[in-house]
C-alpha cells in the first residue's frame, strides 16, 4: 500500500470518520513499515496533546464587571438615595420617642464622646422643637441623644435594606 | 454537539427572566473555554480576555434571539469567532495570513504554562495561521464535529478538512522541528 494512502487513513482515523476495516488495514501496514509507524505515532501524540492544553480562565472580577455592564448591579444613586435614608432616619426617630425603651442607659453611652456630645447640643434645639408635636404620645423624656442613635439604626436598616434590594435586581438583558 | 442538556435549557430560560445567579452559571461554565479559544487564535491574554468580555455581552443582550433548536455552545463559539475576527481586522492584523512573529507572548500565561509537552504544542500552534488554529481547537481540544465547525466558522466542510490535515500534519512537523 502507499505510502499517500495511509496517511490518508491516518487523518480518517484523526478525524474519528475510520471505519474497522480502514483500522484493520492500518494496524496492518504499520506493523510492517516503520516510516509510516513514526509518522501515525507524531500523529497520535500531537492529537494527545492538543486535547491537554491547558484551560485560561479570565481574572478575577470578570463575572462583576460583565454583570454590571448588563445592568445587574446598578451604580447607587444619591437622588434615589437621600430619600431612602431620611425615611429610615426619621422612623428610627419615631420608634425611639414612642417606644418605653430605656433611654437613660442608650444616653450614657453616647454622651461619653465629647465629640458626639458637641454634635448633639447643636441639633437638641431641632428636636426639642419636634418633640413639642409628639410628647403627648411619648412613653419617656425626648433627648438630644436620640437622633444619633436613630442614625445608627437608620444606617443597619438601609444597609439590610439594600441587600434585600440586591437579590432581587433585574436583569437588563 | 446538537441540542443542549437540560441544565442549559433551564439556564438560558432564568437568565431571560433576568436571573442573575443563572447568568453567573452560564459564564462559569464557558467562560474558561472561550477564553482559551480566543486567546489562541489572539495569543494575548489581555486581548482575548476583551473579546471574551464583549462575546459575553452580545451573547446575553441577544440570548432572546437564540434558536434552541440549535446547540448553545455553537452559537457562543460563532460570537467568539465573528467577535475575534472583527479583532483582528481591527488591528489589521491578517486573518488567514497571520504572522506569529507580530504576535505577543504575555508573563502573564507563561506562569501557567506547566507541561512541557503541552508548552511545546502550544508553541507550535501558535505558527499556524489563525484559520487553521481555530479549526485545531475547535476539533480537538473542544470536540466539535465538522458541520459544528462549520456552523461556527461559516465554511464547507470540505475545506475544513482539507485545512485541518494541513494543520495537522504541520503541527506534527513544527513540533518535531522545535525540539
Amino acid at each position: 500500500m502507499k505510502h499517500k494512502k495511509i496517511e490518508n487513513l491516518i487523518q480518517r482515523l484523526l478525524d474519528r470518520e475510520a471505519d474497522a476495516e480502514e483500522k484493520r488495514l492500518l494496524q496492518h501496514h504499520l506493523s510492517q513499515c516503520e516510516e509510516c509507524r513514526q509518522f501515525h505515532q507524531e500523529m497520535v501524540q500531537t492529537e494527545q496533546a492538543l486535547g491537554g492544553l491547558i484551560e485560561f480562565f479570565p481574572r478575577q472580577g470578570f463575572n462583576d464587571r460583565l454583570l454590571k455592564k448588563l445592568g445587574f448591579r446598578r451604580r447607587v444613586l444619591w437622588k434615589r438615595v437621600a430619600p431612602v435614608f431620611a425615611g429610615a432616619w426619621v422612623a428610627s426617630l419615631l420608634v425611639l420617642i414612642l417606644s418605653p425603651w430605656p433611654s437613660r442607659l442608650m444616653s450614657q453611652g453616647i454622651t461619653s464622646v465629647p465629640a458626639v456630645v458637641r454634635f448633639v447640643d447643636k441639633i437638641e434645639l431641632i428636636v426639642s422643637a419636634l418633640s413639642h408635636i409628639v410628647m403627648p404620645f411619648a412613653k419617656g423624656s425626648v433627648t438630644g441623644v436620640y437622633p444619633i442613635i436613630g442614625l445608627i439604626f437608620s444606617i443597619f436598616m438601609f444597609y439590610f435594606l439594600g441587600k434585600t434590594l440586591q437579590k432581587e435586581a433585574k436583569c437588563k438583558v | 454537539m446538537k441540542g443542549d442538556s437540560r441544565q442549559i435549557i433551564e439556564l438560558i430560560e432564568k437568565a431571560l427572566n433576568n436571573d442573575e445567579d443563572a447568568c453567573q452559571k452560564i459564564l462559569n461554565l464557558y467562560k474558561g473555554r472561550i477564553l482559551s479559544y480566543v486567546y489562541r487564535v489572539v495569543r494575548n491574554y489581555h486581548d482575548a480576555e476583551d473579546i471574551t468580555f464583549d462575546t459575553f455581552i452580545k451573547c446575553f443582550r441577544s440570548l432572546a434571539s437564540f434558536d434552541r433548536s440549535r446547540s448553545f455552545s455553537t452559537w457562543l463559539f460563532t460570537i467568539a469567532h465573528n467577535q475575534t475576527i472583527d479583532f483582528l481586522r481591527k488591528s489589521k492584523q491578517e486573518y488567514e495570513y497571520f504572522d506569529e512573529r507580530h504576535a505577543v507572548r504575555d508573563d502573564f500565561v507563561e506562569k501557567y504554562e506547566m507541561k512541557k509537552k503541552i508548552e511545546k504544542i502550544d508553541r507550535a500552534l501558535a505558527q499556524l495561521p489563525p484559520l487553521d488554529r481555530e479549526l485545531v481547537v475547535l476539533f480537538h481540544r473542544e470536540e466539535y464535529s465538522y458541520q459544528d465547525i462549520s456552523e461556527i466558522l461559516k465554511i464547507p466542510v470540505t475545506t475544513i478538512k482539507t485545512r485541518l490535515h494541513r494543520a495537522r500534519k504541520r503541527l506534527s512537523e513544527l513540533v518535531q522541528e522545535n525540539g
